[in-house]
């Protein structure tokens, strides 16, 4: 009886997490691959300033990072709007997004910086436009290069979703300690929960393992037994 | 000899990179339907030239006419060029992520702007010149042997129906028996007429495809002239010196 | 509401150090317990039979799945309930941390392992030597220099982890810099502090790594593998 109550706790707490990793996942990527560009492409300014955020990133912990935005940030921005107030799953999100995308930024320079350079000598001398190497020749061998890094990072962002708990985002381990601060059952919610998120981490790792097969092309991929 | 036999003339080009010349003022021609060869020492430029030829790097001087055109000058459509140009590279540069037939048709798709059964049409034809084996046509690069895939690059720059190919070492990277098989793709095409111009130390080639042979050292072309002239009785000591290194290097004749 | 308190400066700043010596000290006994666990479970799944293999892929795939915050709860709230064992708080944090390290570095550890050249086993088998002897002697040295490179980035890693001690009260930097901006209302000053400390501690040891990747690493992996996973 008590662990229906508890059951649905736990549920609306992963469909949070859920939420916070796909988020962190998309918004990382599409910010990520702009500091790719930038810090590949750019003008020295673009690379300078896209080098350092992802260092200072990375160098940095990522719970400090969420406490920053999650908490720094308003403090900030009531010196200007005094009755501001952050939605702390808004903050989490911004802050696994700002991280995320300072990895996958590496990952996605990795992978272009694999393909040779030849490839693309041999599609200038056909005459494709730069677009047209982009999308005929490096994205779909970047894109495969891409998708260990991808789960990954996927699974990284599962795991580290949990730290949203500290700034109160009512997401898994953040129910499941309100239940376990109500039944007292503490010993086995946190049991189950961690079971959670080995559940969901293997789901994701062996739905990415099934489709690095099904994309595999030999001579771009590798296959890791 | 009207201007449209003559497919490329280049007229004084010149390359430096940093404080080094590369290329010091090159000229020749090359007419329609000819197999031109240069040799030379590695490293003296002749990749750069031919690089320069369809603008892969910019030339500092000099002109380039291909077809009565100037390439070098602005407004030039390059891609327009390149398409008309063939290229065929000494490390092959397929596209690894697809197969066979799908290398030498994309070029037709999307630079030429044909439909897939077209392209499917003019590609399958190419790898037939090149003979490559029917059982390949649907294989990766990184499953196919090295005169396989050279063969595939080839068959690439066939399709698109260039108006000259260029060659930069194509044998360099393959072992000898790999490499006879490409040398043999070249000779037939030498034979059917294709307009190529191939940078080689394949002396046997020279001989027995050339229409010309040039020598080119340090920047310059040196010697020019009929294959058996340059290779059996060469004018220059340079070209001298340079045959009898290769000719210590290789084994058996051409 | 949070009212803005000044905190002297040189307080302040002793209160960051005090939080770094311990991000440090948490660090170094964690990677060390990670060491300890690590190196024989990589052994035991590239050496041991198949049931060792299996409990010892089992052990790195749970700890490598569950995040950090879970295993920590799990033994600081769950074990003592289930098995009657109660660590402290700093206790209960270098082993929760230790523990997760040790499936990360066990990864290194074997990677190293399978990068010594198979040719040089069959030479010491040829000289007639045991396989522990192999292992001692020939496999390890090399293994080991080899993980150099990622060892080091997984120190990084732990180093960072660090700041989620706090949940379980632990007063480290993160915990400080949150406290002094809760004083004082200066999330700039202080967590910009608490950042450079970290990046102080960060930075030199990443280049290091990567130095060290290019000269010791596994050739082909470009030395430290910045895997997350």
């Amino acid at each position: 009886m008590v662990w229906e109550t508890i059951a649905r706790y736990l549920l609306h707490g992963l469909v949070v997490t859920l939420e916070l990793t796909i988020v962190g996942f998309i918004g990382g990527f599409a910010f990520g691959f702009l500091l790719a560009v930038a810090r590949t492409y750019g003008g020295r300014l673009s690379r300078a300033l896209s080098a350092t955020y992802i260092e200072l990133i990375r160098g940095t912990p990522m719970l400090l990072q969420l406490y920053i935005i999650g908490f720094g940030l308003p403090l900030v921005i009531r010196d200007h709007f005094p009755n501001f107030v952050m939605d702390p799953t808004v903050a989490a999100a911004l802050g696994m997004v700002i991280n995320s995308a300072a990895y996958q930024a590496e990952y996605i320079r990795g992978a272009f910086n694999s393909i040779e350079y030849g490839q693309v000598e041999a599609a200038l001398s056909l005459g494709m436009t730069k677009w047209e190497i982009i999308r005929h020749v490096i994205f779909p061998q970047a894109f495969r290069i891409m998708l260990p890094s991808w789960t990954n990072e996927m699974v990284y962002l599962l795991k580290y979703s949990s730290l949203a708990m500290l700034l109160a985002v009512p997401e898994l381990m953040y129910e499941a300690s309100v239940a376990a601060s109500q039944t007292f059952l503490y010993a086995q919610i946190y049991l189950v929960v961690a079971g959670i998120y080995l559940v969901f981490a293997t789901l994701i790792i062996g739905i990415m393992r099934k489709v690095e097969l099904k994309l595999h092309i030999p001579g771009v991929t590798t296959i890791k037994r | 000899m009207s201007d449209s036999d003559r497919v490329l003339i280049i007229r004084n080009l010149t390359k430096r990179f940093g404080e080094k010349p590369v290329l010091k003022g090159i000229s020749f021609e090359v007419e329609r339907g000819e197999t031109k060869v240069i040799i030379g020492p590695s490293g003296a430029g002749k990749s750069t030239l031919l690089r320069c030829i369809n603008r892969l790097i910019e030339p500092d001087g000099g002109e380039i006419i291909f077809n009565g055109t100037n390439i070098l000058e602005r407004g030039v459509d390059i891609r327009k060029i390149r398409a008309k140009i063939g290229f065929v590279f000494q490390h092959f540069n397929l596209f690894k992520h697809l197969t066979a037939l799908e290398n030498v048709k994309i070029g037709l798709k999307v630079v030429r702007g044909m439909s897939d059964e077209e392209a499917e049409k003019k590609a399958i034809k190419a790898l037939r010149m090149v003979h490559l084996e029917e059982d390949a046509f649907h294989k990766y690069p990184a499953q196919l042997s090295g005169g396989q895939q050279q063969r595939v690059a080839i068959a690439r720059a066939l399709a698109m129906e260039p108006e000259i190919i260029l060659f930069d070492e194509p044998t360099s990277a393959l072992d000898p028996q790999l490499a006879g098989e490409v040398l043999d793709v070249m000779r037939e095409l030498a034979k059917k007429k294709v307009t190529m111009l191939v940078v080689t130390h394949e002396i046997g080639f020279a001989l027995n495809a050339a229409d010309e042979v040039l020598f080119f050292y340090d920047g310059v072309i040196w010697e020019k002239g009929k294959p058996e002239e340059i290779l059996y009785n060469p004018k220059r000591k340079e070209t001298r010196e340079f045959l009898k290194r290769i000719a210590d290097l290789s084994v058996g004749g051409p | 509401m949070i009212t803005s308190t000044s905190v002297p400066l040189d307080i302040a700043l002793r209160m960051l150090l005090n939080g770094a010596k311990t991000t440090i000290v948490l660090s170094v006994f964690s990677i060390l317990l990670g060491l300890l666990i690590g190196l024989p479970v990589a052994l035991m799944e590239t050496y041991g039979g198949k049931t060792l293999r299996r409990v010892a892929m089992v052990y790195e795939g749970t700890l490598r799945g569950i995040p950090l915050l879970a295993i920590y709860f799990v033994i600081f709230y769950s074990m003592p309930m289930l098995i009657g064992l109660g660590l402290s708080p700093f206790l209960a944090a270098v082993v929760g941390l230790g523990i997760r390290s040790s499936a990360y570095q066990s990864q290194i550890f074997r990677s190293g392992i399978q990068a010594v050249d198979e040719g040089q086993i069959e030479a010491a088998l040829s000289l007639g030597m045991s396989q522990w002897q192999i292992i001692r002697h020939i496999v390890l040295p090399q293994a080991l220099r080899m993980s150099i490179p990622a060892w080091m980035n997984e120190y990084v890693i732990v180093l960072k982890d660090t700041s989620i001690a706090l949940a379980l009260g632990i007063v480290e930097l993160t915990r400080q810099a949150t406290y002094l901006v809760s004083i004082t209302a200066e999330p700039f000053r202080y967590y910009g502090l608490a950042a450079l400390f970290y990046l102080a501690m960060v930075l030199p040891l990443t280049y290091l790594a990567n130095w060290m990747g290019k000269r010791y690493g596994i050739k082909g992996t470009g030395g430290a593998m910045d895997v997350r996973l």
